[in-house]
Order: structure tokens, then C-alpha cells, then sequence
């Protein structure tokens, strides 16, 4: 299964992935209608994107009195059926997240489906917070990050190798 | 002991992090301002977008200096270069 | 209706009263929106005699069809009143994210006017517009009253505009500050808020913006986006934000150290004041702005009372400042930004009046007396931080400084203005002996002394004259027109880049980002092609072109009726002196004052303005602004 993998050391608190989100949905620009949603505090200057987990055991599936949320086929996103929810809200108070919502002019429930597989929060976003990757992957570039800032004479020996593609970084090691 | 020239890149701009200089030997393949490029580009493939157009004529997209002289004021990309001589290579200024 | 929501509110604290109106389709016919729509409404509105202070003066909030919407850095909004220090046309504009909350919120632009009797904020609630009382905040610094709205109203989520201390007292050289940490800074708007009694703004909206063809649009934005992100400039604003226009600025010439009579910093001061020693020691991480695919917003640790905390944002102009004044330290620069942000200074404006100051001290005509024991050199770190703190509460000297330049000057007397960098009141930030078009736009700005509206970018590529020599006839209509050496031809590029500002200001893009500053990035073509997708009418790049012009012309219309003439699209006299040092990489030693008036009366002609700087009627009338034309008509009657 693929997922949005968020890092949130590289958000910028740009909010792309919001406008690119609403208008993919509703084709207007309105980021409060958004499935992801961008927290920032202006203070520590860190920026935290919030989405839907695709829990396995999932909360708001759980409390759905009417089964209108299930598990999509070909994604494994966790979606829902319009013509079966009430907009009774219960899933909006039992996601740990935040992730899910009932607005009045939609009608129904409404959160992250992964776009069918083609995630647009994940296109408009230029600094690689969020990727889309398999969700075996997720754990191994995390350990390529921390292993390209272990500083070792033996390996890596400036911090900014963190930044520099494999392929760059020896490129320019020829000449320096 | 071969001659040689500095190329000094204050800030670095091709996707790679790092200001730099770096000595380059003049010999009878390299002596102007093209002809170094030409030889850094060639080690440097990311980098010939900046300095050369499709065809592989000079087109930078970088103001180049030697001996923080604009080489406009000089020979342009024609212009020969010396033992010791300092190529710096900068972004145009813009904005606030 | 797309793009545009269709709505201004009005806001009278005098009466306490609040009204919506419809945005009139022919004014977003004719000027589009943000800066466009805002320059028509001050010159309708605010009496050219009108003391910028006055009770009724305007201040115009403008955001352009553009923002908050899917195009790419669509964020930068407008705030247009009479100039506190230039007594004519003046605006500011800035990013982060509140041009596209009021939006959201429901407006496209928001008319100030009154005088609360009390200090007050306005809050804007998805279509609610209140007026409230400012009294928990009023004297606050600009980051504590920010978190201190939010805690009042219960919503981290708001977005803010907000005025410090400077502010507040009235200094000249005030700014707002947005989101924190982004500033409206150049037009003394801080000041004028402030005469109003008027301490924020908050905002906050979940309406969405309608797209007439979503399919054209969004291809369009994507290839916008994608430009951007694959710029050559791209990485270089990753590393350094902007800050890598200090060696850019050093190689043409440009420093500008002392106020302006030391034309390069000295190597000593450069080891440790560039972009890459600046980054090593204060730089933490990128932030960007609404929408933006660059993100060069520079974040920086600035140690404040024994401890280190985040701020934001280090932009080319304070470093330049901090250089002007001759301190060439990494630390101080953080230390400098913060101030000014918390105080709600503008950078620029304050270093402009320090600077004179500094240079007044050294001449004596200042003394120790008058500054009470402040030692006002370049390079003093310490006495720059004390002026600055009694220019914010207009202590001692600091109240004739709080004046700003020009007016502190008239008061010191002595031969002081001489010491004055600025034009038409506003402040220099660049040497105008970079280039000649550089020169010429800084002279005739409309806001006074100006950098970003009409400089010629283009100057500043070497590239250019190098490849292909056709580029200033191909661009600008003029063989000579991209080469900064010669003042021919450059009334064609001054013009077109004047007007594409214009353009970029109307929609709401940012001019980072643009083509002007960089050909790979999106243009007009681009910004047709979004226009027309965004709201279901055709523009061509010709439209927009003619929307620039009427923006430069209302401006300058509004500038003649105020008094401003050609005697005051000039240059401070310093650089005409040949004593004057020049920097050896400056492509003008000397300013010949005969090249320079020629080089006005070239761009005059070309605008289809007279000889004296006023637009003529048959310019006006050809670009349907009859009502002005007739306005000027009477103008000349008068003084017949």
C-alpha cells in the first residue's frame, strides 16, 4: 500500500497542499475545505501537515452507523460512500487526528481518499514534506536521512550532505 | 608545476550545496573564460544549461568576473586568462 | 463571479459605522484589482491637499483576482494611502498569508477612514466585520499583541496585520507587520494606522474562490509552478533566501556604506558579511508564503536576554541596511531584523534616517548634547540599537528623527538636507550609479526613490548584452535598451518594467517570481493565459500592458495634483558631485546632469506626458481615463 509520508522538518507552511487539495475537489480554491491542513506556529517557526493515517483499525469506520466508510479496493484508502452517510459526525469525534469532517455545505463526511491513488497535496508540494510512497519504504528513507547526517571521517563529513542527492554530491566531490 | 587559475563560486547554484573554489590548470586546451567552462561542464554535466545553450555556443546565465573586472568589460567569454588569475561567477542581483 | 469576490468593505471609525459595497465592474475592467484598483480609489478619494494623518485620509487594503487561488506565490496584497514622509501617492506591498484569508473572508478590499477616538482592532469573521477595542494590546510590541489576539479570540488560525509601538507613536518610518514576521514596510503605514488609532487587523474566512475553467487553469498554474521550481535562481534562493544579492550588489558597485559616501564595504567587512557566513551563523530553516513553490523566506536564531529564539525573515533589504550603516557583523543583522519587526519599524526608512543621522553626528551637526551622550557613528552597534529605541518612542533627537529623513533635516537645518538620501521623501535603498536605467527609475518612481517598481532587472544581466544583441529591441523596442552603460533607450525598458509591476501588483503575484527578475520564470503571456482560465474573460498580453500604463498614470496624476513636478524625479545632489568616490564596478562614475535630463525628457515623451511630468490628455484619453484628463486640464487652468 502507498502513503503519504510526511516529514515535517522540510514544511515550509507554504499550504500548496491545501489549495491543490480543495481545488482537486471541489475545483474552487478553498483551503478550508481541504483533506490536509497545514498547522504553523509562527513562534518556534515549525510547520506540521495533518492528514488522514489510513488507519488499519480505523476509528471513524468503527463508529459509522450506517458502514458508509470502507476500505477502498485498489488504494486501501479509508473512503466513504455518500449515498450511505448521514452527516452524523460521529467520525469527526472519534478521529484522534482531526482528519475527517461534516460541513453543512457538503453534506456528508468528507477526508483524504489519496485522490484514487494519485495524491495532489503530494504533486503540489515542492519541498518533499509529503511524498507517496510504499509504506515499506517509509522507515528506509528515514534511515537514509539519519545515516547522511551521522558524521563519520570515514564517511560523510559535512552536515549539508543531508541535502545533496547521491548523484550530485559525488559529481561535485571531482571537482572540490 | 603547471599554472593555474581559481574559479571561485562565492555561493554554489547547481543543486549542490556547497560554495567553492577550485584551481584549474591552464594548459593549450584552456586558456579564456569559454574554455574553462567548457572544461567544468564536462566534468560537471548539471551544470551546462548555465553556461551553454542547445547548440553548445556560450549563452551564461551567470555574470562572470575576472579579477573582479565584469567580463563585459573585458573579451567576454573570449577573454584570456593568466597565472593567478581570480574567475568568480555570480547570480545577477533582483529584488528586495 | 471568479477570481474576484466582488465585495469592498468600508470601515468609518469616526462614525463607527460599517458598509459593504459591490466592486465595480469597470474599475476591475479597467485596473484589475489589488494595487490597480487601490491607486483609483486614493486618487478618487483623498483630497491631493490632504494631510496624510487627517482623520478622513484613506488607507486602501487591495488583494488582486489572483490571490488565494491555485496560482502559484498568489499572496501579495497591497496597502495604498498618502505617504507620511512623501506627501503624494505611497504603497506598500506584502505576502505571508492574510491577503488570502480576506478573501477567504469575503473582500477584495478594505477601505479605512475616521479616526477611532479609542485604539481598536478590526476583525473580520468570514463576512463579519467588527470594530473592537484595542485596549489588552494597545502598546504592545507587534509578536506579543499577535499572540495576545489570538488568545482574545480564541483562534490560533487568524490571520493578523499589526502595528507596534512605532507605529502607534506616530513615527514616519512605521510599518505593519503580517503574519508575524512579513512586513508592509516601505510606505510608513504603520504611522497612518496608527493615526486612526488603529492598532490590527485580523482575519479569518472559509469562503472559496470560484474558477470559471478549472481544466485551463490548472494546467497552466502547473506549468507556472513548474517554471518556477526548475528557475535558475531556484537553489540559490534555497540556500541563501535573498541574501546572495549582497555579492551580486558588490560586483556591480552597488554597497552604498555610510549613507551612501563610501560606495563599497571594505574587504575586512565582507569576510564576515556575506551570504554564506551569514547563513553558517544565524540561518535555521526555509519558511515560504501562501502558495509559494520557492519557499525563500529565511528563518534565523537571534539571541535575545541570555537565550536564543526563532524569527523570521531575513530578506536582501535589512542586510543591506545593516551594511549601510557600517556593521558588518551576522549576529547583529538577526539582532537588527528582530528589532525592527518588533518594534514594527521599516528596515530601509530607519537605516535611511539612522544613516543621515549618523553622517549629521560626524559633521557635527549634531552633537553629543542632542543625542545625550549617544556616540552616532558608523559602525556602532550600540548607538545604533539606542537611536533606534528613541526614535520608536520619540525621545530626545528620536522625535525630530521619528520624522523621518527629509523633515528631520528641515529641522536640523545647518545644511543637513545635503545629508538627506532620498527622493520625493521616499528612501534610497541602491546607488543609482549602478546603471542608467536603474538611475532613471529610482527618479521618476511614483512613491519616491524606488527600487522595485520599474528597475530594469535586466541591467543587472550581463548575459543579456553578451548573447543576444537584439534583446533590448526584441524586449523593449530599443537596440540600446538593455544596456545599463547608456542612457539611451532606456525610457522603453524603465517603462515596460514599471508597467509590469503593475501588472504583478493588480493580480496578486509576487515579483520574485517573475519574469522580469528572471526569463525562465512565468510572464505576461503566463499571467494572460492564468487570468483569462481564472475568470472566463480573454486577456491578452497586450490588455494587461494597457491596465500597467493606467495604474502608472492614475499614480502620477495623483502626484501632479499633489504638487510633484519634473524638478522631482531627481537623484540626492551627492551623486552628481564628482567628488563623490564611485565604486570601480559601477558603470557610472559621474552623473552627467545633462545625460540625466535628457534621459527624463526621452521618458516623458514616451509616457505622452509634458515636459513637466504631467500626463497629457491625449495620452489619458487613449487609455479611457478621461475623468482624469479633465481633472489635469483644470489642474493647468489654475496655475495659468
Amino acid at each position: 500500500m502507498k502513503i503519504i509520508m510526511v516529514d515535517p522538518s522540510k514544511c515550509t507552511g507554504c499550504r500548496s497542499c491545501e489549495i491543490a487539495c480543495s481545488f482537486e475537489k471541489l475545483r474552487e480554491c478553498n483551503p478550508s475545505r481541504a483533506r490536509i491542513h497545514v498547522i504553523s506556529n509562527p513562534i518556534t517557526g515549525k510547520n506540521l501537515p495533518i492528514v488522514c493515517q489510513q488507519c488499519r483499525d480505523a476509528p471513524c469506520k468503527a463508529v459509522c452507523p450506517t458502514q458508509a466508510l470502507y476500505e477502498d479496493e485498489k488504494t486501501h484508502a479509508i473512503v466513504v460512500n455518500k449515498n450511505k452517510c448521514i452527516g452524523c459526525r460521529q467520525c469527526v469525534m472519534a478521529c484522534p487526528f482531526g482528519a475527517i469532517d461534516v460541513y453543512l455545505d457538503i453534506g456528508h463526511s468528507f477526508k483524504c481518499d489519496l485522490c484514487g491513488g494519485d495524491p495532489q497535496c503530494v504533486e503540489a508540494c515542492t519541498e518533499h514534506a509529503l511524498t507517496f510512497i510504499e509504506e515499506t519504504r517509509e522507515s528506509r528513507a528515514k534511515n537514509r536521512q539519519v545515516a547522511a547526517t551521522f558524521v563519520s571521517s570515514t564517511q560523510f563529513t559535512d552536515t549539508d550532505a543531508a541535502d545533496l542527492s547521491d548523484e550530485a554530491y559525488t559529481e561535485w566531490k571531482k571537482v572540490v | 608545476m603547471s599554472e593555474s587559475i581559481t574559479l571561485d563560486f562565492p555561493f554554489s547554484v547547481i543543486g549542490v550545496n556547497k560554495p567553492a573554489k577550485s584551481t584549474i590548470s591552464l594548459n593549450n586546451n584552456i586558456k579564456t573564460v569559454e574554455d574553462v567552462f567548457r572544461h567544468l561542464t564536462r566534468l560537471h554535466e548539471p551544470m551546462k544549461n548555465y553556461f551553454f545553450d542547445e547548440k553548445g555556443e556560450w549563452n551564461s546565465i551567470f555574470n562572470i568576473f575576472v579579477n573582479k573586472k565584469s567580463i563585459l568589460d573585458l573579451k567576454g567569454e573570449k577573454t584570456v586568462l593568466h597565472p593567478g588569475d581570480v574567475v568568480t561567477v555570480l547570480f545577477p542581483y533582483s529584488g528586495g | 463571479m471568479y477570481g474576484w469576490v466582488g465585495k469592498i468593505v468600508r470601515v468609518d471609525f469616526t462614525k463607527k459605522k460599517i458598509t459593504t459595497e459591490d466592486l465595480p465592474k469597470d474599475l476591475r475592467d479597467t485596473f484589475i484589482g489589488g494595487r490597480g484598483i487601490n491607486s483609483k480609489i486614493l486618487y478618487d478619494e483623498v483630497p491631493p491637499n490632504m494631510d496624510p494623518f487627517d482623520p478622513q485620509a484613506r488607507v486602501i487594503i487591495g488583494a488582486g483576482p489572483f490571490i488565494g487561488t491555485l496560482v502559484p506565490t498568489a499572496c501579495r496584497g497591497t496597502i495604498t494611502h498618502k505617504g507620511p514622509f512623501t506627501f503624494a501617492f505611497c504603497d506598500s506591498n506584502f505576502g505571508g498569508y492574510f491577503s488570502p484569508e480576506m478573501k477567504y473572508a469575503g473582500f477584495d478590499h478594505i477601505i479605512l477612514q475616521g479616526r477611532s477616538a479609542e485604539p481598536v482592532y478590526l476583525w473580520i469573521d468570514d463576512g463579519t466585520v467588527e470594530i473592537r477595542s484595542a485596549e489588552n494590546i494597545w502598546g504592545l510590541d507587534t509578536l506579543t499583541a499577535a499572540q495576545a489576539l489570538e488568545k482574545e479570540l480564541e483562534d490560533p488560525e487568524i490571520h493578523t496585520m499589526m502595528i507596534g509601538p512605532a507605529g502607534e507613536n506616530l513615527v514616519r518610518t512605521a510599518c505593519v507587520m503580517v503574519d508575524y514576521w512579513r512586513a508592509a514596510g516601505w510606505a510608513g503605514t504603520g504611522a497612518v494606522f496608527g493615526s486612526k488609532n488603529l492598532k490590527a487587523i485580523s482575519v479569518r474566512g472559509t469562503q472559496g474562490i470560484k474558477v470559471a475553467d478549472p481544466n485551463r487553469f490548472e494546467a497552466i498554474c502547473k506549468k507556472a509552478r513548474n517554471m518556477m521550481l526548475h528557475g535558475p535562481r531556484t537553489p540559490l534562493y534555497h540556500r541563501y533566501g535573498r541574501l546572495s544579492n549582497i555579492e551580486s550588489l558588490r560586483h556591480r558597485g552597488g554597497d552604498g556604506v555610510e549613507n551612501y559616501r563610501i560606495p563599497d564595504m571594505p574587504e575586512s567587512g565582507f569576510e564576515t558579511f556575506n551570504s554564506e557566513n551569514i547563513r553558517q551563523t544565524i540561518y535555521t530553516h526555509r519558511e515560504g508564503c501562501f502558495n509559494c513553490p520557492i519557499g525563500c523566506g529565511h528563518c534565523f536564531k537571534v539571541e535575545v536576554d541570555g537565550g536564543e529564539i526563532h524569527a523570521s525573515k531575513i530578506e536582501y533589504a535589512p542586510a543591506g541596511d545593516v551594511k549601510a550603516l557600517g556593521i558588518y557583523n551576522p549576529k547583529f543583522l538577526a539582532r537588527w531584523v528582530y528589532e525592527v519587526n518588533k518594534w514594527g519599524l521599516d528596515t530601509t526608512g530607519t537605516q535611511n534616517v539612522i544613516a543621515f543621522a549618523m553622517e549629521c553626528y560626524e559633521n557635527g551637526l549634531i552633537t553629543d548634547k542632542d543625542t545625550e551622550g549617544i556616540e552616532l557613528t558608523f559602525g556602532n552597534e550600540e548607538a545604533t540599537l539606542e537611536i533606534l529605541y528613541k526614535i520608536v518612542n520619540r525621545e530626545g533627537i528620536g522625535d525630530i528623527l521619528a520624522e523621518g529623513t527629509n523633515l528631520a533635516a528641515k529641522k536640523i537645518g545647518k545644511g543637513a538636507e545635503k545629508y538627506a538620501m532620498t527622493i520625493k521623501g521616499g528612501r534610497l535603498h541602491l546607488d543609482p550609479r549602478i546603471g542608467w536605467g536603474l538611475m532613471l527609475a529610482h527618479a521618476v518612481a511614483s512613491r519616491g526613490a524606488d527600487h522595485l517598481k520599474g528597475t530594469p532587472w535586466i541591467e543587472f544581466w550581463d548575459f543579456a548584452a553578451i548573447k543576444d544583441s537584439n534583446l533590448g529591441e526584441r524586449l523593449f523596442g530599443h537596440p540600446r535598451a538593455a544596456d545599463a552603460s547608456t542612457p539611451e533607450g532606456k525610457e522603453y525598458t524603465v517603462k515596460w518594467y514599471q508597467e509590469s509591476k503593475g501588472i504583478i501588483d493588480a493580480l496578486g503575484f509576487c515579483a520574485g517570481q517573475d519574469s522580469s527578475t528572471s526569463f525562465d520564470y512565468p510572464g505576461h503571456e503566463e499571467m494572460a493565459e492564468m487570468l483569462s482560465a481564472l475568470v472566463g474573460k480573454e486577456y491578452t498580453v497586450e490588455d494587461l500592458k494597457i491596465v500597467g500604463e493606467r495604474i502608472y498614470n492614475v499614480e502620477q496624476a495623483y502626484n501632479v495634483r499633489c504638487g510633484l513636478r519634473r524638478k522631482d524625479d531627481s537623484i540626492p545632489e551627492r551623486f552628481f558631485d564628482k567628488d563623490t568616490p564611485t565604486s570601480e564596478n559601477a558603470k557610472i562614475k559621474t552623473v552627467d546632469r545633462k545625460k540625466f535630463e535628457s534621459m527624463k525628457d526621452k521618458y516623458y515623451s514616451l509616457r505622452g506626458w509634458d515636459t513637466d511630468a504631467i500626463p497629457t490628455r491625449k495620452r489619458l484619453e487613449e487609455l479611457g481615463l478621461h475623468d482624469i484628463a479633465d481633472d489635469l486640464d483644470a489642474l493647468r487652468k489654475e496655475h495659468v
